[in-house]
């Protein structure tokens, strides 16, 4: 098994000028992440004898199903209410044969129902975009993970009771596509929850 | 609990296996078929049907492709008993941990059943040859299509589909409340060609799957 992985570090603020992924920019090499990729292909039954990403380093694809490598992006969680102290965002994606395959773990505090709302309407969009770029959907599934607080406390002889106003959530999203870039498919979902988190905490 | 990897050399053959053994059903079929949906309909079958004093009636194995499982999380919502293979495959890149928590779960929980769930990727014939040379293991095959995506699928990645239909013991045609008479005809024939041995079956995973269905999946029942 061949398998790399790279861990990225992006500021809130230097994604604001960078352009979303999936417009227009074939062989450009530039995807809005602040990486640098040679071209790359995937999909569909295309044989492929050798491949080079931007990270430095080629590597020769075997023979069916056993080329798997892996690259991710992740975020500093900064919800005031974190408990988890752990990546806000962690984005990671790995060839399998000829599928894309995008994970994604998007964690933050915020109204279930509106979150859930959300969710479905922005999967719903990235399935539209996708579609329209001619990338084959194998699935794109998100599972919700709902944490409420409630905290006892006791300083004489009753004991308080406070409960936290929203729950944490963590969404674990998989993504696999086919006849997609690696790289743009995993721009794709950053972005999406990019956008989702602004919405979710919008004023 | 993740499934604890074993040397492949510290496994000994189990080609005496008795008939009380752990029956394997492999679940094999192209992401977004319905795999889960109709797994957990089974699983509730087989406890509910179980007259067996084992204390674990079923036990599922799911692997998936990413780094988070989603559907084990489901599964293990639904009450069942849920081990997991991420990140790779259980044909090829992680055949030897199949093959070691397949045993590792017969020797700890002695189930009824052993279900495991295929990514959607993969090669259910690959699994079941690498059970069998492994550890002696016998294992049923069932394969569940998407009729309503049959046809563009079988245009990008007839190989794929191919492989997975194959070595099927029994096909599920799932989906079928989808699409025409028609189209379901055609995807029948498309199966029959490429394994003429194996029982058809249309199903819908969101209503409720007949009884019959799972004794001919279990091959508890022959296909009439």
């Amino acid at each position: 098994m061949d398998k790399e992985e790279k861990t990225l570090q992006v500021s809130g603020d230097g994604q604001r000028n960078l352009r979303r992924c999936g417009a227009g920019h074939e062989g450009e090499g530039h995807h809005g992440c602040g990486e640098e990729h040679a071209e790359e292909r995937h999909g569909c039954g295309e044989e492929h004898a050798e491949e080079r990403h931007g990270y430095g380093h080629a590597h020769v694809h075997e023979a069916h199903h056993t080329h798997v490598h892996e690259h991710h992006d992740g975020e500093v969680c900064e919800c005031p209410s974190c408990t988890q102290k752990r990546e806000k965002l962690y984005v990671t994606s790995l060839l399998q044969d000829n599928a894309v395959v995008v994970s994604a773990e998007y964690h933050t505090a915020a109204d279930r129902e509106r979150a859930g709302e959300l969710l479905a309407r922005y999967m719903e969009a990235l399935a539209g975009e996708i579609d329209s770029g001619g990338g084959i959907i194998g699935h794109i599934k998100t599972s919700v993970e709902i944490q409420y607080v409630e905290m006892y406390s006791l300083t004489d002889k009753t004991v308080m009771k406070k409960t936290s106003e929203l729950p944490e959530l963590t969404l674990y999203m998989a993504a696999i596509v086919f006849c997609v870039k690696e790289e743009e498919l995993r721009c794709l979902v950053r972005d999406m929850f990019r956008d989702m988190d602004r919405q979710l905490h919008e004023r | 609990m993740k499934c604890s990897v074993m040397e492949m050399s510290s496994i000994k053959s189990n080609a005496g296996r008795s008939d009380k053994s752990m029956k394997v059903l492999i679940l094999g079929g192209f992401l977004g078929s319905g795999k889960t949906t109709l797994l957990l309909q089974m699983a509730r079958y087989l406890v509910d049907s179980s007259r067996s004093g084992s204390a674990y009636k079923v036990v599922i194995l799911e692997n998936e492709v990413g780094r988070e499982g989603i559907d084990d999380k489901l599964l293990r919502g639904n009450g069942f008993n849920v081990e997991n293979l991420f990140n790779g495959c259980a044909c090829c890149t992680l055949a030897g941990e199949l093959v070691s928590a397949a045993y590792e779960i017969e020797k700890e929980y002695a189930p009824d059943w052993l279900i495991v769930e295929t990514t959607g990727l993969a090669y259910p014939g690959l699994i079941q040859d690498n059970l069998a040379a492994g550890i002696g293991m016998e294992s049923r095959v069932c394969t569940v299509v998407d009729v309503s995506r049959w046809k563009r699928l079988l245009n990008a990645m007839r190989e794929l589909l191919l492989g997975q239909t194959e070595r099927a013991d029994v096909v599920l045609m799932n989906k079928a409340d989808l699409v025409t008479e028609d189209i379901l005809s055609g995807v029948e024939k498309d199966i029959e060609e490429m394994n003429p041995a194996a029982g058809r079956i249309a199903t819908t995973g969101v209503g409720h799957v007949d009884e019959h269905v799972w004794d001919v999946v279990l091959g508890v029942m022959d296909h009439g």
